[in-house]
Protein backbone atom coordinates (compact mmCIF):
# COMPACT_ATOMS: atom_id res chain seq x y z
CA UNK A 1 0.00 0.00 0.00
CA UNK A 2 3.07 2.45 0.70
CA UNK A 3 4.50 3.14 -2.27
CA UNK A 4 6.21 5.74 -4.42
CA UNK A 5 3.81 5.53 -7.53
CA UNK A 6 3.34 7.45 -10.91
CA UNK A 7 0.31 8.86 -8.57
CA UNK A 8 2.13 10.81 -6.94
CA UNK A 9 3.60 12.50 -10.33
CA UNK A 10 0.47 13.00 -11.21
CA UNK A 11 -0.84 14.59 -7.77
CA UNK A 12 1.97 16.52 -7.33
CA UNK A 13 1.38 18.11 -11.27
CA UNK A 14 -1.84 18.84 -10.62
CA UNK A 15 -1.33 20.74 -6.98
CA UNK A 16 1.62 22.69 -9.15
CA UNK A 17 -1.37 23.81 -11.76
CA UNK A 18 -3.75 24.21 -9.18
CA UNK A 19 -0.96 26.81 -7.13
CA UNK A 20 -0.37 28.70 -10.22
CA UNK A 21 -4.09 28.89 -11.48
CA UNK A 22 -4.47 29.81 -7.42
CA UNK A 23 -1.65 32.51 -7.68
CA UNK A 24 -2.90 33.87 -11.05
CA UNK A 25 -6.29 34.38 -11.27
CA UNK A 26 -7.68 34.03 -7.57
CA UNK A 27 -5.17 35.38 -5.43
CA UNK A 28 -3.72 38.43 -8.00
CA UNK A 29 -7.04 39.95 -8.63
CA UNK A 30 -8.56 39.87 -5.44
CA UNK A 31 -5.78 41.27 -3.97
CA UNK A 32 -5.49 43.95 -6.17
CA UNK A 33 -9.29 44.61 -5.50
CA UNK A 34 -8.94 44.78 -2.01
CA UNK A 35 -5.98 46.70 -2.23
CA UNK A 36 -7.69 49.55 -4.57
CA UNK A 37 -10.67 49.23 -2.31
CA UNK A 38 -8.57 50.31 0.45
CA UNK A 39 -6.85 52.72 -1.59
CA UNK A 40 -10.78 54.16 -2.79
CA UNK A 41 -12.12 53.86 1.08
CA UNK A 42 -9.22 56.37 2.17
CA UNK A 43 -9.62 58.72 -0.69
CA UNK A 44 -13.66 58.87 0.03
CA UNK A 45 -12.71 59.57 3.91
CA UNK A 46 -10.52 62.10 3.09
CA UNK A 47 -13.27 63.78 0.79
CA UNK A 48 -15.45 63.24 3.37
CA UNK A 49 -13.30 65.48 5.83
CA UNK A 50 -12.43 67.97 3.05
CA UNK A 51 -16.18 68.56 1.81
CA UNK A 52 -17.28 68.85 5.51
CA UNK A 53 -14.41 71.13 5.73
CA UNK A 54 -15.68 73.38 2.55
CA UNK A 55 -19.09 73.39 3.46
CA UNK A 56 -18.20 74.85 7.26
CA UNK A 57 -16.28 77.23 4.74
CA UNK A 58 -19.11 77.67 2.59
CA UNK A 59 -21.27 78.20 5.46
CA UNK A 60 -18.84 81.12 7.00
CA UNK A 61 -18.92 82.76 3.52
CA UNK A 62 -22.86 82.89 3.18
CA UNK A 63 -23.16 84.93 6.38
CA UNK A 64 -20.34 87.06 5.69
CA UNK A 65 -21.93 87.80 2.73
CA UNK A 66 -25.28 88.02 4.18
CA UNK A 67 -24.11 90.71 6.79
CA UNK A 68 -22.49 92.62 4.16
CA UNK A 69 -25.59 92.63 2.27
CA UNK A 70 -27.68 93.16 5.46
CA UNK A 71 -25.48 96.75 6.09
CA UNK A 72 -25.36 97.64 2.43
CA UNK A 73 -29.03 97.53 2.17
CA UNK A 74 -29.37 99.57 5.52
CA UNK A 75 -26.66 102.48 4.14
CA UNK A 76 -28.94 102.53 0.90
CA UNK A 77 -31.80 103.17 3.02
CA UNK A 78 -30.31 105.51 5.08
CA UNK A 79 -29.29 107.04 1.74
CA UNK A 80 -32.26 107.39 0.21
CA UNK A 81 -34.04 108.66 3.42
CA UNK A 82 -31.83 111.50 3.11
CA UNK A 83 -31.89 111.98 -0.30
CA UNK A 84 -36.12 112.34 -0.18
CA UNK A 85 -35.75 114.08 2.78
CA UNK A 86 -33.90 116.71 0.69
CA UNK A 87 -36.03 116.72 -2.19
CA UNK A 88 -38.81 117.28 -0.62
CA UNK A 89 -36.86 120.32 1.48
CA UNK A 90 -36.32 121.37 -2.08
CA UNK A 91 -39.25 121.28 -3.59
CA UNK A 92 -40.97 122.45 -1.10
CA UNK A 93 -38.41 125.71 -0.80
CA UNK A 94 -38.92 125.78 -4.59
CA UNK A 95 -42.40 125.90 -4.11
CA UNK A 96 -42.51 129.14 -1.76
CA UNK A 97 -40.02 130.85 -3.78
CA UNK A 98 -42.71 130.68 -6.76
CA UNK A 99 -45.64 131.36 -4.44
CA UNK A 100 -43.79 134.65 -3.28
CA UNK A 101 -42.68 135.62 -6.70
CA UNK A 102 -46.18 135.28 -7.63
CA UNK A 103 -47.39 137.06 -4.74
CA UNK A 104 -45.36 139.50 -5.64
CA UNK A 105 -46.54 139.76 -9.49
CA UNK A 106 -49.93 140.02 -8.40
CA UNK A 107 -49.20 142.80 -5.79
CA UNK A 108 -47.28 145.03 -8.70
CA UNK A 109 -50.38 144.88 -10.91
CA UNK A 110 -52.95 145.80 -8.39
CA UNK A 111 -50.83 148.51 -7.63
CA UNK A 112 -50.66 148.97 -11.49
CA UNK A 113 -54.26 148.90 -11.47
CA UNK A 114 -55.24 150.77 -8.67
CA UNK A 115 -52.74 154.18 -10.05
CA UNK A 116 -53.51 153.32 -13.54
CA UNK A 117 -57.40 153.43 -11.83
CA UNK A 118 -56.79 156.58 -10.37
CA UNK A 119 -55.30 158.35 -12.85
CA UNK A 120 -58.56 157.56 -15.29
CA UNK A 121 -60.59 159.01 -11.77
CA UNK A 122 -59.06 162.14 -11.63
CA UNK A 123 -59.39 162.97 -15.01
CA UNK A 124 -62.99 161.81 -15.17
CA UNK A 125 -63.45 164.08 -11.68
CA UNK A 126 -61.37 167.14 -13.52
CA UNK A 127 -63.83 166.88 -16.33
CA UNK A 128 -66.82 166.32 -14.18
CA UNK A 129 -65.59 169.57 -12.12
CA UNK A 130 -65.09 171.70 -15.00
CA UNK A 131 -68.76 170.55 -16.42
CA UNK A 132 -70.34 171.12 -13.40
CA UNK A 133 -68.87 174.99 -12.88
CA UNK A 134 -69.71 176.09 -16.18
CA UNK A 135 -72.98 175.04 -15.10
CA UNK A 136 -72.81 176.58 -12.53
CA UNK A 137 -71.63 179.92 -13.64
CA UNK A 138 -73.43 179.49 -17.15
CA UNK A 139 -70.49 180.12 -18.89
CA UNK A 140 -67.37 179.12 -20.32
CA UNK A 141 -64.61 178.31 -17.86
CA UNK A 142 -61.09 179.21 -19.63
CA UNK A 143 -59.85 175.74 -18.64
CA UNK A 144 -56.37 176.95 -19.19
CA UNK A 145 -56.35 179.78 -17.08
CA UNK A 146 -57.96 177.81 -13.76
CA UNK A 147 -56.10 174.79 -15.17
CA UNK A 148 -54.04 175.51 -11.74
CA UNK A 149 -57.25 175.45 -9.49
CA UNK A 150 -58.18 171.96 -11.26
CA UNK A 151 -55.05 170.48 -10.73
CA UNK A 152 -55.04 171.54 -7.31
CA UNK A 153 -58.89 169.73 -6.89
CA UNK A 154 -57.76 166.18 -8.39
CA UNK A 155 -54.66 166.62 -6.23
CA UNK A 156 -56.84 166.82 -3.25
CA UNK A 157 -58.48 163.14 -4.55
CA UNK A 158 -56.32 160.63 -3.31
CA UNK B 1 -20.73 -6.23 -4.55
CA UNK B 2 -18.35 -8.62 -5.61
CA UNK B 3 -16.71 -9.31 -2.52
CA UNK B 4 -19.68 -10.29 -1.26
CA UNK B 5 -20.81 -11.47 2.18
CA UNK B 6 -17.87 -10.60 5.03
CA UNK B 7 -17.59 -7.78 6.24
CA UNK B 8 -14.01 -7.47 6.06
CA UNK B 9 -14.16 -7.93 2.19
CA UNK B 10 -16.68 -4.88 2.45
CA UNK B 11 -14.62 -2.94 3.66
CA UNK B 12 -11.21 -4.07 1.89
CA UNK B 13 -13.32 -3.14 -1.32
CA UNK B 14 -13.54 0.15 -0.29
CA UNK B 15 -10.15 0.52 0.79
CA UNK B 16 -8.91 -0.76 -2.50
CA UNK B 17 -7.70 1.80 -5.43
CA UNK B 18 -8.94 1.89 -8.90
CA UNK B 19 -5.26 0.96 -9.80
CA UNK B 20 -3.64 0.89 -13.78
CA UNK B 21 -0.88 -0.52 -13.52
CA UNK B 22 -0.77 -2.52 -10.24
CA UNK B 23 -0.38 -5.73 -9.80
CA UNK B 24 -3.35 -8.20 -10.64
CA UNK B 25 -3.64 -10.21 -7.44
CA UNK B 26 -3.14 -7.81 -5.03
CA UNK B 27 -4.23 -4.52 -6.66
CA UNK B 28 -1.08 -2.65 -5.06
CA UNK B 29 1.31 -1.37 -6.82
CA UNK B 30 4.51 -3.59 -7.67
CA UNK B 31 7.30 -2.91 -4.96
CA UNK B 32 8.00 0.69 -2.98
CA UNK B 33 8.51 2.50 -6.36
CA UNK B 34 6.49 1.72 -8.86
CA UNK B 35 6.12 4.54 -11.56
CA UNK B 36 4.29 2.36 -13.32
CA UNK B 37 1.32 2.42 -11.20
CA UNK B 38 -2.13 4.87 -11.16
CA UNK B 39 -4.57 5.29 -9.11
CA UNK B 40 -6.95 6.27 -11.36
CA UNK B 41 -10.05 7.01 -9.00
CA UNK B 42 -7.95 9.28 -6.55
CA UNK B 43 -6.31 10.70 -9.90
CA UNK B 44 -9.52 11.38 -11.16
CA UNK B 45 -11.13 13.04 -7.92
CA UNK B 46 -8.33 15.60 -7.03
CA UNK B 47 -8.93 16.68 -10.78
CA UNK B 48 -12.08 16.75 -10.75
CA UNK B 49 -11.93 18.86 -7.33
CA UNK B 50 -9.31 21.02 -8.76
CA UNK B 51 -11.53 21.73 -11.84
CA UNK B 52 -13.91 22.75 -9.02
CA UNK B 53 -11.92 25.29 -7.56
CA UNK B 54 -10.80 26.57 -10.99
CA UNK B 55 -14.73 27.24 -11.90
CA UNK B 56 -15.30 28.89 -8.91
CA UNK B 57 -12.10 31.31 -9.13
CA UNK B 58 -13.23 32.00 -12.55
CA UNK B 59 -16.39 33.34 -11.52
CA UNK B 60 -15.24 35.14 -9.03
CA UNK B 61 -12.60 36.60 -10.80
CA UNK B 62 -15.28 37.42 -13.15
CA UNK B 63 -17.28 39.53 -11.29
CA UNK B 64 -14.91 40.91 -9.41
CA UNK B 65 -15.75 44.29 -8.35
CA UNK B 66 -14.07 47.13 -6.08
CA UNK B 67 -17.78 48.79 -5.07
CA UNK B 68 -20.15 46.05 -4.58
CA UNK B 69 -18.94 42.55 -4.26
CA UNK B 70 -20.52 39.79 -3.83
CA UNK B 71 -20.95 37.16 -1.52
CA UNK B 72 -18.55 35.03 -2.84
CA UNK B 73 -16.10 37.66 -3.56
CA UNK B 74 -16.05 38.12 -0.07
CA UNK B 75 -15.88 34.48 1.40
CA UNK B 76 -12.61 34.79 -1.14
CA UNK B 77 -12.03 38.14 0.08
CA UNK B 78 -11.93 36.93 3.75
CA UNK B 79 -10.10 33.80 3.05
CA UNK B 80 -7.17 35.93 1.29
CA UNK B 81 -7.20 38.43 3.65
CA UNK B 82 -6.75 35.72 6.80
CA UNK B 83 -4.31 33.85 4.69
CA UNK B 84 -2.62 37.08 3.58
CA UNK B 85 -2.08 38.19 7.10
CA UNK B 86 -0.61 34.78 8.68
CA UNK B 87 1.58 35.17 6.01
CA UNK B 88 2.40 38.98 6.79
CA UNK B 89 2.69 37.54 10.25
CA UNK B 90 5.09 34.96 9.58
CA UNK B 91 7.30 36.63 6.60
CA UNK B 92 7.54 40.53 7.85
CA UNK B 93 5.92 41.69 4.63
CA UNK B 94 3.56 40.14 1.81
CA UNK B 95 4.77 36.97 -0.02
CA UNK B 96 2.04 35.92 -2.74
CA UNK B 97 3.52 32.74 -3.79
CA UNK B 98 3.21 31.10 -0.66
CA UNK B 99 -0.23 33.05 0.63
CA UNK B 100 -1.53 31.78 -2.90
CA UNK B 101 -0.34 28.02 -2.16
CA UNK B 102 -2.07 28.08 1.67
CA UNK B 103 -4.98 29.01 -0.32
CA UNK B 104 -4.48 26.70 -2.81
CA UNK B 105 -3.81 23.93 -0.33
CA UNK B 106 -7.46 25.20 2.06
CA UNK B 107 -9.45 24.93 -0.98
CA UNK B 108 -8.23 21.64 -2.92
CA UNK B 109 -7.45 19.86 0.43
CA UNK B 110 -10.96 21.09 2.10
CA UNK B 111 -12.89 20.12 -1.56
CA UNK B 112 -11.36 16.54 -1.17
CA UNK B 113 -11.89 15.92 2.19
CA UNK B 114 -15.64 16.56 2.25
CA UNK B 115 -16.25 14.15 -0.34
CA UNK B 116 -15.88 12.18 2.78
CA UNK B 117 -19.35 12.95 4.04
CA UNK B 118 -20.90 11.88 0.82
CA UNK B 119 -22.31 8.60 1.28
CA UNK B 120 -19.70 6.14 1.30
CA UNK B 121 -21.19 3.84 -1.98
CA UNK B 122 -22.30 6.79 -3.62
CA UNK B 123 -19.60 7.76 -6.07
CA UNK B 124 -18.30 4.16 -5.95
CA UNK B 125 -21.40 2.64 -6.98
CA UNK B 126 -21.49 5.01 -9.55
CA UNK B 127 -18.61 3.83 -10.78
CA UNK B 128 -19.56 0.55 -10.61
CA UNK B 129 -22.75 1.27 -12.83
CA UNK B 130 -20.60 2.59 -15.10
CA UNK B 131 -18.05 0.31 -15.31
CA UNK B 132 -20.13 -2.46 -14.87
CA UNK B 133 -21.77 -1.15 -18.46
CA UNK B 134 -18.29 -1.37 -20.34
CA UNK B 135 -18.06 -4.63 -19.37
CA UNK B 136 -15.66 -4.52 -16.07
CA UNK B 137 -16.00 -7.53 -13.30
CA UNK B 138 -14.86 -5.81 -10.67
CA UNK B 139 -14.99 -2.21 -10.02
CA UNK B 140 -12.39 -0.53 -7.28
CA UNK B 141 -13.43 2.93 -6.55
CA UNK B 142 -12.16 5.25 -3.34
CA UNK B 143 -13.86 8.68 -3.80
CA UNK B 144 -11.62 11.15 -1.08
CA UNK B 145 -8.01 11.31 -2.54
CA UNK B 146 -6.81 12.81 1.05
CA UNK B 147 -7.18 9.19 2.36
CA UNK B 148 -4.61 8.29 0.31
CA UNK B 149 -1.01 8.87 0.69
CA UNK B 150 -0.50 10.15 -2.68
CA UNK B 151 -2.42 13.59 -2.45
CA UNK B 152 -1.26 14.37 0.49
CA UNK B 153 2.48 13.62 0.62
CA UNK B 154 2.19 14.91 -3.31
CA UNK B 155 1.28 18.47 -1.31
CA UNK B 156 4.07 17.90 1.32
CA UNK B 157 6.82 17.30 -0.98
CA UNK B 158 5.96 20.13 -2.72
CA UNK B 159 6.27 22.43 0.25
CA UNK B 160 9.63 20.44 1.57
CA UNK B 161 11.07 21.45 -1.86
CA UNK B 162 10.44 24.87 -1.57
CA UNK B 163 10.91 24.90 2.39
CA UNK B 164 15.07 23.82 1.26
CA UNK B 165 14.75 26.43 -1.23
CA UNK B 166 14.31 29.23 0.84
CA UNK B 167 16.65 27.85 3.44
CA UNK B 168 19.07 27.85 0.77
CA UNK B 169 17.87 31.53 -0.73
CA UNK B 170 18.21 32.58 3.31
CA UNK B 171 21.84 31.37 4.51
CA UNK B 172 23.51 30.43 1.35
CA UNK B 173 24.12 26.51 0.37
CA UNK B 174 27.22 27.19 2.76
CA UNK B 175 24.86 28.45 5.46
CA UNK B 176 22.29 25.06 4.92
CA UNK B 177 25.45 22.59 5.29
CA UNK B 178 26.73 24.50 8.02
CA UNK B 179 23.22 24.20 9.89
CA UNK B 180 23.76 20.51 9.64
CA UNK B 181 26.89 20.42 11.00
CA UNK B 182 26.48 22.80 13.94
CA UNK B 183 22.45 23.02 14.67
CA UNK B 184 21.52 22.16 17.80
CA UNK B 185 24.58 20.95 19.54
CA UNK B 186 27.22 23.26 18.63
CA UNK B 187 30.33 22.39 16.37
CA UNK B 188 31.51 19.63 18.09
CA UNK B 189 28.66 17.56 17.80
CA UNK B 190 28.46 17.08 13.77
CA UNK B 191 27.08 13.30 13.74
CA UNK B 192 24.52 14.13 15.96
CA UNK B 193 23.46 17.53 14.42
CA UNK B 194 23.60 16.18 11.01
CA UNK B 195 20.85 13.33 12.23
CA UNK B 196 19.05 15.73 14.28
CA UNK B 197 18.88 18.49 11.87
CA UNK B 198 17.41 15.66 9.06
CA UNK B 199 14.62 14.22 11.69
CA UNK B 200 14.10 18.15 12.09
CA UNK B 201 13.56 19.09 8.72
CA UNK B 202 11.63 15.32 7.17
CA UNK B 203 9.46 15.29 9.99
CA UNK B 204 7.87 18.53 8.94
CA UNK B 205 6.57 17.20 5.60
CA UNK B 206 6.22 13.61 6.89
CA UNK B 207 3.91 15.16 9.82
CA UNK B 208 2.19 17.63 7.25
CA UNK B 209 1.36 14.47 5.15
CA UNK B 210 0.26 11.62 7.96
CA UNK B 211 -1.78 14.08 9.72
CA UNK B 212 -3.87 14.43 6.79
CA UNK B 213 -4.13 11.19 5.50
CA UNK B 214 -4.45 9.87 8.81
CA UNK B 215 -7.46 11.75 9.82
CA UNK B 216 -9.22 11.15 6.66
CA UNK B 217 -8.55 7.62 6.00
CA UNK B 218 -9.50 7.15 9.99
CA UNK B 219 -13.11 9.10 9.14
CA UNK B 220 -13.73 6.87 5.83
CA UNK B 221 -12.91 4.07 7.61
CA UNK B 222 -15.33 4.87 10.53
CA UNK B 223 -17.98 5.56 7.90
CA UNK B 224 -17.49 2.39 5.92
CA UNK B 225 -17.47 0.60 9.70
CA UNK B 226 -20.82 2.48 10.30
CA UNK B 227 -21.97 1.13 6.81
CA UNK B 228 -21.46 -2.00 7.80
CA UNK B 229 -24.43 -1.73 9.94
CA UNK B 230 -26.72 -1.79 7.32
CA UNK B 231 -24.89 -4.09 5.32
CA UNK B 232 -24.79 -7.07 7.62
CA UNK B 233 -28.32 -6.44 8.49
CA UNK B 234 -29.86 -6.93 5.14
CA UNK B 235 -26.95 -9.82 4.27
CA UNK B 236 -28.35 -11.90 7.66
CA UNK B 237 -32.14 -11.42 7.95
CA UNK B 238 -31.88 -11.62 11.76
CA UNK B 239 -34.00 -10.91 14.24
CA UNK B 240 -33.12 -7.42 15.35
CA UNK B 241 -33.21 -6.35 11.39
CA UNK B 242 -34.66 -3.10 11.92
CA UNK B 243 -32.48 -1.62 14.63
CA UNK B 244 -29.32 -1.41 12.40
CA UNK B 245 -29.96 0.66 9.59
CA UNK B 246 -32.22 3.33 12.26
CA UNK B 247 -28.59 2.96 14.16
CA UNK B 248 -26.44 3.63 11.02
CA UNK B 249 -28.60 6.59 10.10
CA UNK B 250 -28.17 8.14 13.88
CA UNK B 251 -24.41 7.36 14.11
CA UNK B 252 -23.88 8.48 10.78
CA UNK B 253 -25.44 11.53 10.89
CA UNK B 254 -23.29 12.33 14.12
CA UNK B 255 -20.40 11.32 12.21
CA UNK B 256 -20.88 13.45 9.27
CA UNK B 257 -21.19 16.67 11.62
CA UNK B 258 -17.85 15.94 13.21
CA UNK B 259 -16.22 14.50 10.21
CA UNK B 260 -17.02 17.90 8.07
CA UNK B 261 -15.50 19.84 11.26
CA UNK B 262 -12.29 17.37 10.95
CA UNK B 263 -12.22 17.74 6.68
CA UNK B 264 -11.99 22.21 7.49
CA UNK B 265 -10.00 21.66 10.65
CA UNK B 266 -7.40 19.41 8.58
CA UNK B 267 -7.58 21.86 5.75
CA UNK B 268 -6.77 24.57 7.40
CA UNK B 269 -4.20 23.24 9.40
CA UNK B 270 -2.38 21.84 6.43
CA UNK B 271 -2.74 25.78 4.41
CA UNK B 272 -1.16 27.21 7.96
CA UNK B 273 1.34 24.73 8.33
CA UNK B 274 2.67 24.94 5.11
CA UNK B 275 3.18 29.18 6.16
CA UNK B 276 4.94 28.28 9.27
CA UNK B 277 7.30 25.91 7.95
CA UNK B 278 7.77 28.43 5.08
CA UNK B 279 8.02 31.05 7.38
CA UNK B 280 10.80 28.68 9.74
CA UNK B 281 12.63 28.23 6.29
CA UNK B 282 12.88 31.60 5.07
CA UNK B 283 14.79 32.88 8.42
CA UNK B 284 18.19 33.51 8.15
CA UNK B 285 20.20 31.78 11.31
CA UNK B 286 21.13 34.96 13.06
CA UNK B 287 17.93 35.90 13.43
Amino acid sequence: MVAITGSLIVQILIFLALVWFTRRFVWGPVVRVMDERKIKVSEGLAAADRGKRELNEAIADAENRMREAREQAQELLTSAQRQANETVDRARSEARAEGDRIITAAREEIDQAVVSAKAELRREVGALAVAGAERILKREIDAKAHNDIIDDLVAGIR
Amino acid sequence: MATEGSSAGYITHHLTSWCVGCSAETHQPNGLVDFGAFTIDLLFMGLLCAAAICVLGLLVRRNLSVDNPGRLQLAFEGGVEYIGDQVGQVFHGQNHFVGAMALAIFMWVATMNLIDVLPIDLIPGIAQVVGHTFGAHEVFFRAVPTAALDTPFAMALVVFVIMVYYQIRANGMSGYVKRFLTHPYGKYGAPANILTTLIDDISKPISLALRLFGNMFAGELIFALLAMLSVSAFSSLSSGIFIWPVLHFITGFVWSLFDTFIALLQAFIFAVLTIVYLGMAQQTEDH
